[in-house]
């Protein structure tokens, strides 16, 4: 999978959210976002996902340009995936018909199939027995799970996640992470923001280190985490690591 | 002394029902003390007897008072639906046109609308049944607070579940269809069995325009039967027998709603 996002900016009134972002990441299968809160890692990734529009410059993921049409984005989103930090479910539905929704609305699979791919994807997730549970009755770690079920189901080219893990507690975090790990192993494409730097080093092939609305820095995550190049992401880095 | 108390959740529970049913009738009876006093002041001659003939009109009354509530909630469901979408709406004339029409009927009274309507526009239009034209009233009355219902309703679907149905692909047509209608439906369901208790209230005004309804009815018996309010208490009677249950089917959905999510 390769990345290219050329000096896009956003502006929230007068607040540079993004400021000339610019990334280049090749063959990736995991990339991760690090950084301080408020550097710009979850407006970066609503962008690389299509849910909103820069005020400049382009996104290219594996050579198609992102169209800047909101009707035409909708088309882009549909093939990708999209995990958030928390409320992903409709608390109206049951787990199941939270993930047979879009494959039936959005991508026109008959109700059975539909039914028969969500409990193969929920299965997989050990979340067989939650089925028809609605989101109040399951605990956050499972409601990720699903979340993640619901972005799989229509088997897209690549899943975003912005921080799936950060609204959790440790062992709740740990099952969500197991999860992403076996989808990395299974080949899947992911690009996920995380502050959890263990597993940024352990699951991502590369990771990007976000501040002030740019990439300040970008590698393998063996280089990253090892020898960071500039004194900003050398300070992150000592900072989080040390407890 | 703890026997007049209301149980919090962590006392140990007394009989509960026994307890609430003295209050109850501990209440009932010194407000009940209050009107008897009241009407053996005024030494009244009581004419029940020839009330009592004419309970078929009472009957009709109330029935027909009823029919026009369920049909008006009908109808105000629709009008309502549509004024709140409206309100929403990103075509800017279509916005106004809603907002004006709900500040117009929310800031006058019924009366007056009913008045306007029956003298003016109803003339104008060439409606002469007077059955439709208290549904229309009632309807475009009623249909401009349950827009508001329905908005609130609405709104109360939080910010994050919008950006969630974007990012499953979902058009906003579908995003309504599936994830705010439901939702705002339900969350609407108690303040809209409210509304329907007022509509079966607020329908005795109806009574201005001579539709043969329930308060109507009951203010020809006393006129009939030379009485001065005797007909009021199977009136009161009357009303209450509907909307006491409409508010506790809104309390009950409520208290439903709540423990679900
Ligand atoms: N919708 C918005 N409206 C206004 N300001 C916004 C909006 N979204 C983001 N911002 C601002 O843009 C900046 C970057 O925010 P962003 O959420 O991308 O940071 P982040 O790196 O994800 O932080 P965190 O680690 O805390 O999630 C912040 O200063 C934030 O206040
Ligand atoms: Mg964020």
């Amino acid at each position: 999978m390769n990345l290219a996002v050329n000096k896009i900016t956003k502006r929230y009134g007068d607040q540079r959210a993004l400021d000339g972002f610019t990334l280049q990441a090749n063959d990736f299968s995991c990339l991760a976002f690090i950084g301080p809160s408020g550097g710009g890692k979850s407006t970066a990734l609503r962008h690389l996902c299509g849910l909103e529009i820069p005020d400049s410059g382009e996104i290219r993921l594996n050579d198609s340009i992102l169209p800047a049409q909101e009707n035409e984005l909708l088309n882009f989103r549909k093939s990708i995936g999209i995990v958030f930090q928390s409320y992903n479910l409709f608390p109206h539905f049951t787990a199941l018909e939270n993930v047979t929704l879009p494959l039936v609305q959005v991508h026109a699979m008959d109700a059975k199939n539909a039914n028969s791919r969500a409990m193969e994807l929920l299965g997989r997730f050990g979340l067989s027995n939650h089925a028809n549970k609605r989101p109040a009755e399951l605990s956050g770690g499972q409601s990720q799970r699903v979340a993640i079920a619901r972005a799989l189901a229509p088997d897209p080219s690549i899943l975003f996640l912005d921080e799936p893990t950060s609204a959790l507690d440790p062992e709740m975090t740990a099952e969500v992470l197991e999860a992403i790990e076996s989808l990395v192993a299974d080949g899947k494409k992911i690009v996920l923001v995380t502050h959890e730097m263990g597993f940024a080093q352990k699951a991502a092939d590369q990771v990007a280190f976000i501040a002030n609305g740019k990439v300040i820095e970008h590698s393998t995550s063996t280089d990253l985490f090892n020898r960071p190049q500039s004194q900003t992401c050398e300070k992150f880095l000592s900072r989080v690591l040390k407890y | 002394m703890s026997f007049f108390f209301e149980d919090s959740p962590s006392s140990p529970s007394s009989p509960k029902q026994a307890k609430h049913f003295v209050s109850f009738g501990c209440a009932f009876l010194f407000l009940s003390f209050f009107v008897f006093l009241a009407f053996t002041a005024i030494d009244y001659n009581w004419n029940w007897s020839s009330v009592f003939q004419y309970k078929k009109k009472f009957i009709d009354g109330w029935l027909i008072s009823v029919g026009i509530s369920f049909v008006t909630l009908f109808f105000s469901l629709i009008v309502g639906f549509l004024a709140a979408m409206g309100k929403r709406s990103t075509l800017l004339p279509i916005k106004y046109v809603a907002s004006i029409y709900i500040e117009l009927v929310r800031g006058t009274p019924l009366l007056v609308q009913i008045y306007l309507f029956y003298y003016v526009i109803a003339d104008a239009a060439g409606v002469d049944n007077r059955y439709v034209m208290g549904v229309v009233i009632m309807s475009l009355f009623s249909g401009a607070y349950i827009a508001e219902i329905f908005r609130a309703g609405i709104e109360s679907v939080g910010k994050s579940q919008l950006l969630s149905a974007k990012a499953i692909g979902l058009s906003s047509k579908q995003t309504y269809r599936f994830v705010i209608i439901p939702q705002a439906l339900r969350n609407s369901l108690p303040a809209l069995a409210g509304q329907f208790a007022n509509l079966i209230k607020d329908s005795s005004l109806l009574s201005t325009i001579a539709i043969r309804e329930f308060t109507l009815n009951a203010q020809e018996v006393n006129s009939i039967t030379y009485s001065s309010f005797e007909s009021y208490f199977p009136l009161a009677i009357g009303y209450l027998a509907i909307t006491l249950p409409v508010m506790q089917l809104s309390r009950v959905i409520e208290n439903k709603i709540r423990f679900e999510t």
